[in-house]
C-alpha cells in the first residue's frame, strides 16, 4: 500500500531528474553546420550544471537514433567496471557520467548496420525515446518513497518528426501531461514542420524554442532550459507561443489540417470511412451531407 | 521533516561566510571546490541567475535581470533575496556604472569546476601507490562499514562526553577547548566541565547542524589562537564534502595547515588514517555529507541515507513454525 505521492506541487528542496532526449541522426547532423561533436560539448557542460545545482539532482540521457534509441546513461553494468580512477581536476560525479556518456554515444555510433537497415532515414526514433524516458521516471518515481524527486524530459531535436510516428508520440504525450512531466524541446536545427514537438511543450506546460544561432547553444540551454520544475514558477522563459496543431491521418500517416474524426475514439481519418479502424464503430456520413457540403 | 533539517545546517555555514572580509572571500573563490560547495547553499533563485550569467560576456545592469522574473509580487521578492544573498557572499559585484556582475574570480572558477578544466586539483588528490600493507592481516583497508564504524564512535565519544556519561575514552584536548569556547560546557569549579543550556539546544539537533557548529568554532579557535589560515581551513572542508566515500586520498599537495587539520578532525570521526603517520586519509561518511544535506550515519538503528542499500539488503526474514505444525514466513516482498 502506498501513501499517494503528490507530483504535481514542487518544493524547493526536491531533487530534480532531468532526462535529456538528444537526437543524434547523422545525415541530419550533417546538414547543418553545427556538428554534433562541438553540440555534444555543450551539452555535457549543461549536463554539469544540472548536476552542479543541487546534491540530489539526477539525469539520465537517451540517444534518439535512426531506427533505434539507446540509453547513454544510466545502463546496467554489463562487466566488471573496475576502473575507479579519480580525477582530481574534476567533480567525481560530472566526470563519471560525462565520460560514460561519450563512451556509449561511441558505441552507438560505431553500429551502422542498424541505420542502414532502416528505411525512414530523415528522422529519428523520437517515439520509442520518449517512451524510454516515461518508463525510467515512472521507475525513479515509484521507486522513491517520499515523492522528493520531481522529474522532467528535455528534447534536443534537429530532425523532423515522422508522420509515422503521430500516434505513438501523442499517446506518450497524454501519458506525460497525466503524470505532469512537462517536456521542453530545443530545436537546433530544422524546419518546424511537422509539430508534434510543438504540441508536446505546449500540452505538458514546457517550452518550445528554436535556436537561430546554434553555436549558442550552451546559454541557450543554461537560461531557458536549466530551471528546474520550481524555478519556473518565478521565471519568464523564452519560447514559442504559437502552437501549430496539425495532425497525421490514421490511415495513411498524411499531415492533414481538415479532416474526419471518429465520435467515439478520436481517431482522424484523412477520408470518409464506413467503419472506425481502430474503434470498429459503424460510421455514417448522413450528418455530413445533410449540412450540404463534402469536403 | 527534510526541508527543516536542511535549511538549519546551511544558515550556520551562510551566517559565518556573510561575516568574513570581501578579500577573504575573493581568496576562497580562488578553489572550484569551494565555489561548488557555497554555491550550493545559495537559494533556488540565486543559483539560477549565476547559471544564466556564468557563461555570457553580456554587460548586465539589475534592471535587465529584473526582466528575467515573472511580474508578480512573490517572484520579486524571491528576486530580491536572492541578489541580496549574492552580494552578501561577494558572487555578484555591482559596479559604479549601475551594472552588476559575477566575481570574475568565482567566474572563471566555477566554470573550471563544470568544464573540468585547470590544474588545481580541488577535488582531492588520489593516492596513487600500492598499499604496503594490503596483504597482512594486521593492516586491513578499511571498508565502509569501518569508516562508518570510526566515525560513529568518535562522533559519539564527543555528544557522550557532553552529557557526562561515564566512559572509557575521553575526548582529545581540541575537543575541549572547541566546546568551551562554543558555550555549549562551562567550567564548573572542581568538577570539571558541565554542559550548558545551548549545550543540551545543541545536542538535539541533526548531525549535520552539529558537526557545521563544531567546525565553525573549531574555525574560529583556530583563526584566534592557532593562526591557522581561515581560507585553507575552509577550502578543505569544501573539499572533503565533494569526496567520494571509501576512497583513500594523498595528503600529497595539502597545505601545512591542512595537514594540521587532519589529527584534529580524525578525532572528531570526519577522517580515517591507518596511522597516525600515514600519507593517506579516508574521509567517512560525516565528511562526504558536509555540503550535500543528507544526513550522516550515527546511530545503528536507522540509516536515513537512502543511497545506502546495505541494511535494507541484509535485513533477514525469518520462519515461525507453531507446535500445531503451522508455518509462518517472514521474508522480503517482491513488490
Amino acid at each position: 500500500m502506498s501513501v499517494l505521492k503528490d507530483t504535481a506541487t514542487v518544493n524547493e528542496e526536491d531533487a530534480n531528474l532531468l532526462v535529456l532526449i538528444i537526437d543524434t541522426n547523422p545525415i541530419v547532423w550533417r546538414k547543418s553546420n553545427f556538428s554534433l561533436k562541438e553540440a555534444l560539448r555543450h551539452i555535457l557542460v549543461f549536463i554539469n550544471a544540472h548536476l552542479a545545482l543541487k546534491h540530489d539532482n539526477d539525469v539520465a540521457i537517451i540517444a534518439s537514433h535512426v531506427g533505434v534509441s539507446k540509453f547513454l546513461y544510466p545502463i546496467p553494468m554489463t562487466h566488471e567496471n573496475s576502473d575507479k580512477t579519480i580525477f582530481p581536476n574534476m567533480y567525481q560525479k560530472f566526470r563519471v557520467i560525462d565520460e560514460k556518456v561519450i563512451a556509449n554515444m561511441s558505441a552507438l555510433f560505431e553500429d551502422v548496420d542498424t541505420p542502414n537497415n532502416y528505411p525512414d532515414k530523415a528522422s529519428s526514433m523520437m517515439a520509442g525515446a520518449l517512451s524510454m524516458a516515461l518508463c525510467y521516471i515512472n521507475r525513479i518515481t515509484k521507486a522513491d518513497e517520499i515523492g522528493h524527486v520531481k522529474s522532467r524530459i528535455l528534447i534536443i531535436s534537429v530532425s523532423p518528426d515522422s508522420p509515422y510516428q503521430y500516434i505513438s508520440i501523442m499517446n506518450c504525450i497524454f501519458s506525460a501531461q497525466k503524470l505532469c512531466i512537462p517536456i521542453d524541446v530545443c530545436k537546433v536545427y530544422g524546419s518546424d514542420t511537422p509539430v508534434f514537438l510543438q504540441q508536446a511543450s505546449h500540452i505538458t506546460g514546457g517550452k518550445y524554442l528554436k535556436l537561430e544561432m546554434p553555436q549558442g547553444l550552451l546559454q541557450f540551454l543554461m537560461i531557458a532550459f536549466l530551471p528546474d520544475r520550481y524555478n519556473k514558477k518565478y521565471l519568464c522563459l523564452p519560447g514559442e507561443e504559437r502552437v501549430d496543431f496539425g495532425a497525421a491521418c490514421f490511415c495513411h500517416k498524411k499531415i492533414i489540417d481538415v479532416g474526419y474524426v471518429c465520435s467515439v475514439c478520436l481517431s482522424i481519418f484523412c477520408r470518409p470511412l464506413d467503419e472506425c479502424s481502430t474503434c470498429r464503430t459503424r460510421l455514417t456520413l448522413t450528418s455530413v451531407r445533410q449540412n450540404g457540403r463534402v469536403i | 521533516m527534510p526541508t527543516v533539517i536542511v535549511a538549519h545546517f546551511k544558515t550556520n555555514i551562510y551566517e559565518y561566510l556573510e561575516a568574513l572580509q570581501k578579500s577573504t572571500l575573493d581568496k576562497l573563490y580562488e578553489e572550484p571546490a569551494t565555489c561548488l560547495a557555497i554555491f550550493r547553499l545559495l537559494p533556488s533563485l540565486a543559483r539560477q541567475l549565476v547559471m544564466s550569467l556564468l557563461f555570457s560576456t553580456q554587460i548586465m545592469s539589475k534592471a535587465d535581470l529584473r526582466q528575467w522574473i515573472k511580474n508578480d509580487k512573490e517572484s520579486l521578492s524571491k528576486f530580491e533575496e536572492a541578489l541580496d544573498k549574492l552580494q552578501k557572499l561577494h558572487i555578484m559585484i555591482e559596479q559604479e556604472n549601475k551594472t552588476i556582475a559575477l566575481n570574475s574570480s568565482f567566474k572563471q572558477k566555477f566554470q573550471e569546476c563544470l568544464t573540468g578544466g585547470g590544474t588545481h586539483q580541488s577535488f582531492g588528490k588520489l593516492y596513487n601507490k600500492p598499499h604496503r600493507h594490503s596483504q597482512s592481516n594486521s593492516h586491513k583497508l578499511p571498508d565502509i562499514k569501518t569508516l562508518d564504524e570510526h566515525a560513529k564512535t568518535k562522533w559519539e565519544e564527543i555528544l557522550h562526553f557532553m552529557v557526562g556519561t561515564d566512559r572509557m575514552n575521553s575526548p582529545g584536548a581540541s575537543v575541549l577547548k572547541v566546546v568551551t569556547k562554543a558555550n555549549l560546557m562551562r567550567e564548573k569549579e572542581g568538577k570539571g566541565l558541565e554542559i550548558t543550556n545551548k549545550g543540551f539546544q545543541f545536542l538535539l539537533q541533526d548531525v549535520n547542524t552539529q558537526v557545521w557548529a563544531f567546525l565553525i568554532q573549531y574555525l574560529d579557535l583556530a583563526s584566534e589562537m592557532l593562526h591557522m589560515n581561515v581560507v585553507e581551513v575552509l577550502n578543505f572542508f569544501f573539499m572533503l564534502g565533494s569526496l567520494e566515500l571509501g576512497q583513500d586520498y594523498s595528503v600529497e599537495g595539502l597545505t601545512d595547515t591542512q595537514r594540521q587539520l587532519l589529527d584534529d578532525l580524525t578525532n572528531y570521526g570526519l577522517i580515517y588514517r591507518p596511522k597516525k603517520s600515514s600519507k593517506r586519509y579516508y574521509p567517512t561518511r560525516l565528511a562526504t555529507t558536509l555540503t550535500s544535506g543528507n544526513s550522516a550515519i550515527v546511530s545503528n538503528s536507522s540509516s536515513n541515507n537512502p543511497t545506502d542499500d546495505d541494511d535494507s539488503a541484509t535485513e533477514q526474514g525469518f520462519i515461525i513454525v507453531e507446535t500445531n505444525y503451522k508455518l509462518y514466513a517472514y521474508t522480503i516482498s517482491i513488490f
